[in-house]
């Protein structure tokens, strides 16, 4: 009886002990005890590579989404992968992306020629050259990973982000992204010539 | 009694069958116009370190390190080139172009390499789901680190070579391109 009511008090008293001690900060707080922490990238130097001289105008992007799944026969035993993988269906691995990209469209006016604008008096002719895609971006920060089952190679997600790339760029051009950053340039081009001093303006591409 | 049921069956399956509204789908295609001149573009690289071995209940550490090339291309905003930035007197045009600013960050996936990868026994290989996300962390400093790259300064430099010389194919001489003033903001990340 004495050894209960003596355990009963030591409890309340390290009960009361870590409210107050919780209360004073000076203890963390029992939900975050089991959580795991943030994973955090070590402080590393951004290195510069090269540096390449551009004249690109862009005039046109585009956004976009899309979702790319995968199937594909895990590799490795049976057993291995059921332990390993905690999966219903070891022998199969399964992915799905959701990708949201950009893709910028413009003109690369490196390639203006040196007979490519001609001017007389108030008058000036300009011939752009054809709009390009100039970039398709889809970084890390556009993509979610949201089924991975299985073992799936960091190359093999990579291949799916490119192909999620690939995916948007022609949907883009289906969508005639290139007429459009073409008239688009003409615009600016024009409205560039007409204020610094050109009365007639020509642009063709 | 059976139509009735079948009635309410169809009504909930109509009432439950998600729809696409005219503003949701143009969020998630959209075309945007702009006018951007790129002038230069920094390769860029990084190598992302993680060891994770700090949570005290977890036995075993699980270490990775990958490296990353990113593409930053940088230019002004030919939109912000107002009739007022552009004058004419005593044979000297002057044109006052914007700051410069980032115009796009690009990690291509196939420039994204796990170059090394540790894991315990009793721990869970690193999922792409967490690889992704270091990932976007080193996106994050990447972006972060931009200004004191001098991209920035590199693409203004250009784009005032770039402006001059394409006015003297105009015909003009005399040419003086400045820049906004400085207390204006030069980056602009936000769509990137």
């Amino acid at each position: 009886m004495k050894f209960i009511r003596n355990t009963g008090i030591t409890i309340i008293v390290l009960v009361v002990a870590y409210l107050l001690l919780r209360q004073l900060n000076l203890l963390p707080d029992i939900r975050h005890w089991f959580r795991s922490k943030p994973l955090l990238i070590e402080n590393t130097p951004v290195l510069i590579e090269n540096i390449r001289d551009l004249n690109e105008l862009t005039t046109i992007v585009s956004f976009d989404e899309v979702v790319i799944s995968k199937t594909m026969e895990n590799d490795g035993t049976y057993l291995g992968n059921l332990i390993r993988n905690r999966s219903l269906q070891p022998g199969i691995k399964k992915i799905t992306l959701i990708a949201k990209g950009r893709i910028f469209a413009g003109v690369d006016l490196k390639l203006l020629k040196e007979n490519a604008i001609q001017v007389q008096k108030d008058s000036v002719s300009v011939q752009l050259p054809k709009a390009t895609i100039l970039d398709a971006v889809v970084n890390p920060s556009d993509c979610e990973i949201f089924i991975e089952e299985g073992n799936w190679a960091t190359v093999e997600v990579n291949k799916l982000k490119a192909s999620a790339r690939q995916k948007i760029i022609e949907r883009a051009m289906e969508r005639k992204i290139l007429e459009k950053a073409d008239q688009k340039a003409k615009a600016v081009m024009e409205s560039f010539l007409r204020s610094v001093g050109f009365k007639k303006v020509n642009i063709h591409s | 009694m059976y139509k009735l049921i079948s009635f309410l069956l169809l009504f909930y399956l109509v009432s439950c069958t998600p729809k696409l509204t005219e503003k949701q789908r143009k969020e998630i295609f959209a075309f945007r116009e702009m006018s951007e001149l790129a002038t230069v573009e920094y390769t860029l690289s990084k190598v992302v370190k993680v060891s994770d071995n700090g949570t005290w209940f977890k036995l075993g550490d699980r270490k990775i390190v990958m490296s990353v090339v990113a593409y930053a291309k940088a230019g002004i905003d030919l939109s912000g080139i107002k009739d007022e930035n552009i004058q004419l007197s005593n044979n000297l045009l002057t044109i006052q172009i914007p700051r410069a600013k980032l115009i796009s960050l690009n990690i291509p996936p196939e420039e994204i390499k796990e170059e090394s990868v540790e894991t315990d026994f009793w721990r869970d290989r690193f999922s792409n789901e967490e690889k992704n996300a270091l990932l976007t962390q080193a996106e994050n400093s990447i972006r972060q680190s931009i200004d004191s790259l001098g991209i920035l300064a590199t693409a203004e430099e250009n784009a005032r070579l770039f402006i001059s010389n394409f006015v003297k194919r105009l015909g003009y001489k005399n040419i003086m391109v400045s820049f906004e003033a400085v207390d204006k903001p030069n980056t602009n990340p936000a769509h990137q």
